[in-house]
């Protein structure tokens, strides 16, 4: 069961790669967590089962495990899954599962997430094939049915709870034949029908604002606020017409002033992330990576003091209502 | 249309195939009518751009010694052949490497230094990353024997310096991969093994 309200609010972090290490540990005073993907900690074995078919597994780098664990040992750790293919009909990445219990007996975690979408799927006659990128679920009651259980599971099998995030896509979105769900009506349903949180993508939810031309802040208004978690920020690059989802630039103003909006409304709001690929340090440089850190730190901040606020009005209007009851 | 069908047809097309979507089975106007326009959309011009971009990224960053020879050799069309044609299984380095160099092996207008050059990347990333696993036993693939028909050292350096490739050789060379060696990698002398034909 997920109990929002007892969750540790962690901060601002950014997700882990090793070349981030040095930037981490030199400004442990703006990072309070760091985000960790355990499939980059390893390499993928593709083997045969007895049935012939792909078996997939995983070997931890110690060396790579070693390096997250000493900065484990400084800052929070969450764990965000890439490769569990969360919504393949033909079953779920259960290597990534074992490698996830590889990755928690050796670091406790905050909590996990994963993206949702799926990027493998079983051909007719049995071999596994990959999308090679993750594609979108359909707005459908057949996807949601397949993925409550599953979501439930993840909220169950480790005492961390688990969250699930939205995604870019590039695709037109499939509402199945009643047509009646967009994207912020399925996950709704997929919040009402489970104990996740949300890990809500800004970034990711502005590429699909400007790429289908929608109104970000009319969609985001219908969304469960209350069971938003963590929020991921990033910027990326418009190519052929599309804003691209690829983590290589500063926030665009407007993800900014989406995220300055969204606060206050977010009661339960734990941790922000900004997300860099490891190629943005040598191509945007240290001091702006951190310049986004800081401005997210700004941020969070004015967030907890606004929701400190908020608290304490709430507390004394009920101890007036109380005065008003022993009164009467 | 079942989600395994959608999601079968979604792959397919990402990877420039309409096979599946043509297997479908007792699809509703609304469904062929999406499947048409996703067909259609620039969107899936930039899936299939993404995962190519990704798969390219993958290979040049640890094939980088066989891909600057096949440039050398005239052969970058093999690249493209292998990003266009050959399923996608990973997202991981190594496994990607692995079927790069399964497809290289079994191409045949890909000559025996080239194999040799896959077989040593593909040799050595994988053992780096059994020395980083600390589970190295002498059942795996180690250590790992690949025969040069011209001066290992010479060839790697000029893939790498951009120098004239060494000519090939009479009798071979060998180099042997062990994650139980300091360097990894070690290169016997011609006179130390027994005269052998190149492997094709």
């Amino acid at each position: 069961m997920l109990r929002l309200q007892s969750l540790p609010k962690l901060g601002v972090g950014i997700n882990y790669h090793w070349d981030f290490q040095d930037l981490i540990r030199r400004h442990l005073d703006t990072i309070d967590y760091i985000e960790v993907s355990p499939d980059i900690l390893c390499e993928e074995f593709i083997g045969e089962d007895e049935n012939k078919k792909d078996a997939r597994r995983f070997r931890l780098d110690q060396k790579k495990l070693g390096d997250v664990l000493a900065l484990g040992e400084l800052r929070n750790v969450t764990v965000h899954g890439l490769g569990l293919s969360i919504g393949s009909a033909s079953g779920w990445n259960s290597g990534y599962l074992t490698l996830l219990n590889q990755f928690a007996q050796h670091q406790p975690f905050a909590w996990h997430s994963e993206h949702l979408g799926f990027t493998l799927v079983q051909t007719p006659d049995g071999m596994e094939e990959h999308a090679g990128l993750l594609l979108p679920m359909p707005f459908t009651q057949d996807a949601l049915d397949l993925l409550c259980p599953r979501i439930e599971h993840l909220c169950a099998r480790y005492s961390a709870p688990f969250l699930i995030e939205n995604t870019t896509y590039y695709i037109p979105s499939f509402s199945g034949t009643d047509g009646q769900w967009d994207e912020i009506d399925f996950l709704n349903q997929l919040l009402t029908r489970t104990h996740c949180g949300l890990l809500l993508d800004l970034y990711n939810f502005y590429c699909n604002a400007i790429n289908f031309g929608f109104d970000p802040y009319a969609a985001l208004s219908r969304l469960q606020l209350d069971r938003v978690v963590e929020i991921h920020v990033a910027g990326g690059v418009t190519h052929e017409g599309f804003l691209l989802d690829v983590h290589s630039s500063e926030v665009p103003e407007p993800v900014w002033e989406l995220l300055e909006w969204i606060l206050p409304k977010l009661p339960n709001l734990c941790a922000m992330t900004y997300e860099a690929l490891e190629q943005t340090l040598p191509l945007m440089g240290e001091e702006k990576i951190i310049a986004q850190l800081k401005r997210c730190k700004m941020l969070w901040e004015f967030y907890l003091q606004s929701s400190t606020r908020a608290r304490l009005n709430r507390a004394g209007s009920s101890k007036k209502q109380e005065k008003k009851y022993v009164a009467a | 249309m079942s989600l395994l069908e959608l999601q079968r047809s979604l792959v397919g097309f990402a990877r420039g195939s309409t096979d599946a979507y043509q297997q479908c089975r007792d699809l509703t106007p609304l469904e062929r009518e999406w499947l048409t326009q996703v067909l259609n959309s620039g969107g899936l011009r930039i899936s299939q751009q993404i995962q190519q971009w990704w798969r390219i990224s993958r290979i040049c960053s640890t094939a980088y010694l066989t891909i600057e020879l096949l440039k050398r050799n005239e052969q970058a069309e093999l690249i493209l052949d292998y990003i266009t044609h050959e399923p996608i299984r990973t997202l991981f380095f190594a496994a990607e490497l692995e079927q790069f160099k399964s497809f290289l092996h079994q191409h045949p207008q890909v000559d025996a230094t080239t194999k040799s050059v896959i077989a040593f990347e593909a040799g050595i990333k994988a053992a780096i990353q059994l020395a980083a696993t600390k589970t190295y036993s002498r059942t795996e693939q180690f250590p790992l024997l690949i025969t040069f028909w011209c001066n290992p050292g010479t060839l790697l350096t000029a893939l790498l310096t951009g120098d004239s490739l060494p000519a090939l050789e009479e009798e071979p060379y060998q180099v042997e991969i062990n994650p139980e060696l300091e360097s990894l990698w070690i290169c016997h002398r011609r006179k130390e093994i027994s005269h052998q034909q190149p492997s094709h």
